[in-house]
């Protein structure tokens, strides 16, 4: 299946389907919001898949050829109304997006996407309400739940959110299953890279015959700091978004490395779901959580000390962090640079660009800067003050 | 007047006007209304490929006038990225490298200029298309349409209504000029969509730069492999070249 898909909702008194809202997914790395008391929380409640023919009935079974819905069931567990959020769907390699919709304190909103068509093999499908974070929740780390399931002689599924676990709300990934069967593994060929030295990582990409590869986001806001790294390439190279099912793991978004040998990777594990990957199986030396607190800390892996600590409301255009990394993939570089907000991604292709005459300052494996637009004139540029705030493995 | 059609006039999502058709002719009005300098050129015989090429190997710094959102920034860093070294950028706001109140470029520390972003997102562009020094100008019409004018002649070189350029198909403006004996590039697109797609063909060219042997060019880019963003796997068609 391919193209558009088109994102419904089921109103609990009357079946209603909305206008096809997609084609443009814009999906920021984190803005800085700030949380009140009293603040709405939005979640996704439940992933299930139902058959088109019978309405509310969830399938237990799907066969190849069937048509069936993806259902979703939002709710509101905060303490006002969320008003004008959207919600992102991602089924394989496609997506859609729905609303803005309006939500009051626990209230459940249903939303489907289909009618689609079984077709044997593993699927996956992703849903994120308020992708852009433009809604100021208690918790910002419970807006994304993922489902698998398998099409073939039975239907197996597998259901991960993110979830706040601690009174610290550190975001962690839980799994449920609910068959007792297993999906294989995707992510046996990553290999961890603790003796990486990210001038080493740049060099061995950029000047290698194999292609290099630029795994960019879907939004014009996080792709503003790409151009930096991909004008440095003259050699052979290919530019992809996560959407790419050929170069791309369509259920783990980890690197396929098909058709080049090393890759670049552009924004935050929220615009770029293939930095998320390496994050989350803890092959990145440096992780990003959310706090329900409403600041975000950045990780240093294995050990999880705190790199860096801020509130979100601290950054804003002017004033930013962001992450330069590298990490090993089976032989491959691969290389990262985001920024907590699109200005420090944006920022990061600026110090790329600045950088990259003198690798040899970049001798470390993994790199937090603080951006700071001290001459005033609203963009990064060179003329601003860099700052390493974390340098480590 | 959808949202998506401001951007596209005013590249800059930030700003949230209506496309009414009096209020976009005071703004060009406003424009045109700007004080011209005396001493730039007119609209030169060079090709592009050749500015291109005299800018990016000068032994002067090369200065890269940047827009103030991330939006039309978006295709700069394609531009910045191929001069190694000996390079400035700044905003239209810097009163030493920009005429704070016509916004003709100083070139007080930088021998040639690369603008990103079309008149209402860099007022020097403006100023160079109102000074008749730009081979190209854009001209939005009331009827929600916008034309792309050959200059001096007049005559037009694109027509296209807003309602048919975004996120999936957008038209750019490549084009050089010479104010004083020094090479100024511009490139910009009707939405910051075009502007991105810009710096992406770009990049794409600087290789082989010979083969824009003309001074201008427009190019119409296409989302054709519906990945939602510009990308070398897309198409770019050429709609216009001319001096």
């Amino acid at each position: 299946m391919s193209g558009n898909h088109e994102v419904g909702r089921h109103k609990s008194d009357a079946l209603l389907r909305l206008t096809l809202l997609l084609v443009l997914f814009i999906s920021f790395a984190n803005l800085p919001v700030t949380v009140h008391a009293g603040s709405p929380d939005l979640t996704i409640d439940s992933i299930w898949l139902e058959d088109t023919s019978q309405i509310g009935q969830p399938l237990s079974q799907l066969s190849a050829g069937q048509s069936f819905n993806i259902i979703a069931t939002i709710k509101n567990i905060g303490q006002d109304t969320a008003s004008g959020y959207y919600l992102d769907v991602y089924y394989d390699s496609d997506y859609g997006r729905g609303g803005p919709d309006t939500i009051v304190p626990g209230e459940s909103q249903v939303w489907y996407v289909g009618p689609l068509t079984a077709q044997a093999g593993t699927h996956s499908t992703t849903w994120i309400v308020d992708p852009d974070n433009q809604i100021a929740e208690l918790d910002e780390s419970n807006n994304q739940k993922q489902y698998t399931f398998t099409i073939g002689s039975q239907t197996t599924t597998t259901t991960t959110s993110n979830s706040t676990t601690t009174s610290t709300s550190e975001t962690t990934t839980s799994t449920t299953s609910t068959t007792s069967s297993t999906l294989s593994s995707t992510t046996t060929s990553t290999s961890t890279s603790t003796s990486s030295r990210l001038d080493l990582a740049i060099s061995a990409a950029y000047n290698s015959t194999s292609t290099l590869g630029f795994e960019l986001t879907r939004n014009i806001y996080d792709n503003s700091g790409a151009g930096y790294m991909a004008s440095h390439r003259s050699g052979s190279n290919v530019v992809f978004t996560l959407n790419d099912a050929t170069r791309v793991n369509a259920g783990s978004h980890q690197l396929t490395f098909t058709d080049y040998g090393n890759a670049v990777l552009v924004g935050g594990r929220l615009a770029n779901p293939t930095v998320g990957f390496y994050e989350d199986n803890g092959f990145a030396p440096l992780a990003v959580v959310v706090n329900a607190n409403g600041t975000v800390s950045i990780l240093h892996q294995p050990e999880r000390t705190v790199a860096l600590n801020v509130p979100f409301s601290s950054l804003d255009a002017s004033n930013d962090y962001f992450v330069m990394e590298c990490l090993n993939d089976a032989g491959h570089t691969v290389v990262i640079l985001y920024g907590i907000t699109q200005w420090g991604t944006l920022a990061s292709g600026v110090y790329f660009d600045m950088q990259f005459p003198n690798l040899a300052n970049l001798s470390q494996g993994s790199y937090v800067i603080h951006w700071q637009d001290s001459d005033s004139n609203g963009t990064p540029d060179p003329a601003d003050t860099f700052m390493v705030v974390f340098n480590g493995t | 007047m959808e949202p998506r059609l401001v951007y596209a006039l005013y590249g800059c999502g930030r700003l949230r006007l209506s496309l009414r058709g009096g209020i976009v002719g005071l703004l060009l009005i406003l424009c045109a209304s700007l004080p011209l300098a005396s001493r730039v050129s007119a609209v030169t015989d060079q090709s592009l490929g050749s500015a291109i090429n005299s800018a990016y190997t000068s032994a002067s710094p090369l200065g890269f006038e940047l827009t103030t959102n991330i939006y039309d920034n978006a295709g700069a860093g394609y531009m910045i990225g191929h001069r190694a070294s000996g390079k400035v950028a700044f905003t239209f706001s810097d009163a030493t490298r920009v005429n704070a109140s016509n916004h003709q470029l100083t070139f007080s520390d930088f021998g040639s200029a690369v603008l990103v972003g079309g008149r209402l997102a860099n007022p020097t562009v403006a100023f160079y298309e109102n000074h008749g020094s730009a081979p190209l100008t854009a001209v939005v019409h009331s009827n929600g349409t916008i034309s792309i004018i050959r200059q001096p002649d007049g005559s037009v070189a694109l027509n296209v209504a807003f309602s048919s350029v975004g996120a999936s198909s957008d038209y750019f403006v490549m084009e050089s000029l010479n104010d004083g004996g020094h090479v100024v590039i511009i490139l910009w697109g009707i939405t910051q969509y075009g502007t991105l797609a810009s710096g992406v063909y770009f990049n794409m060219l600087f290789s082989n730069l010979a083969s824009l042997n003309q001074g201008s060019y427009v190019i119409y880019w296409q989302d054709s492999n519906g990945n939602g963003i510009p990308d070398p796997a897309d198409t770019f068609t050429q709609v216009f070249s001319g001096r």
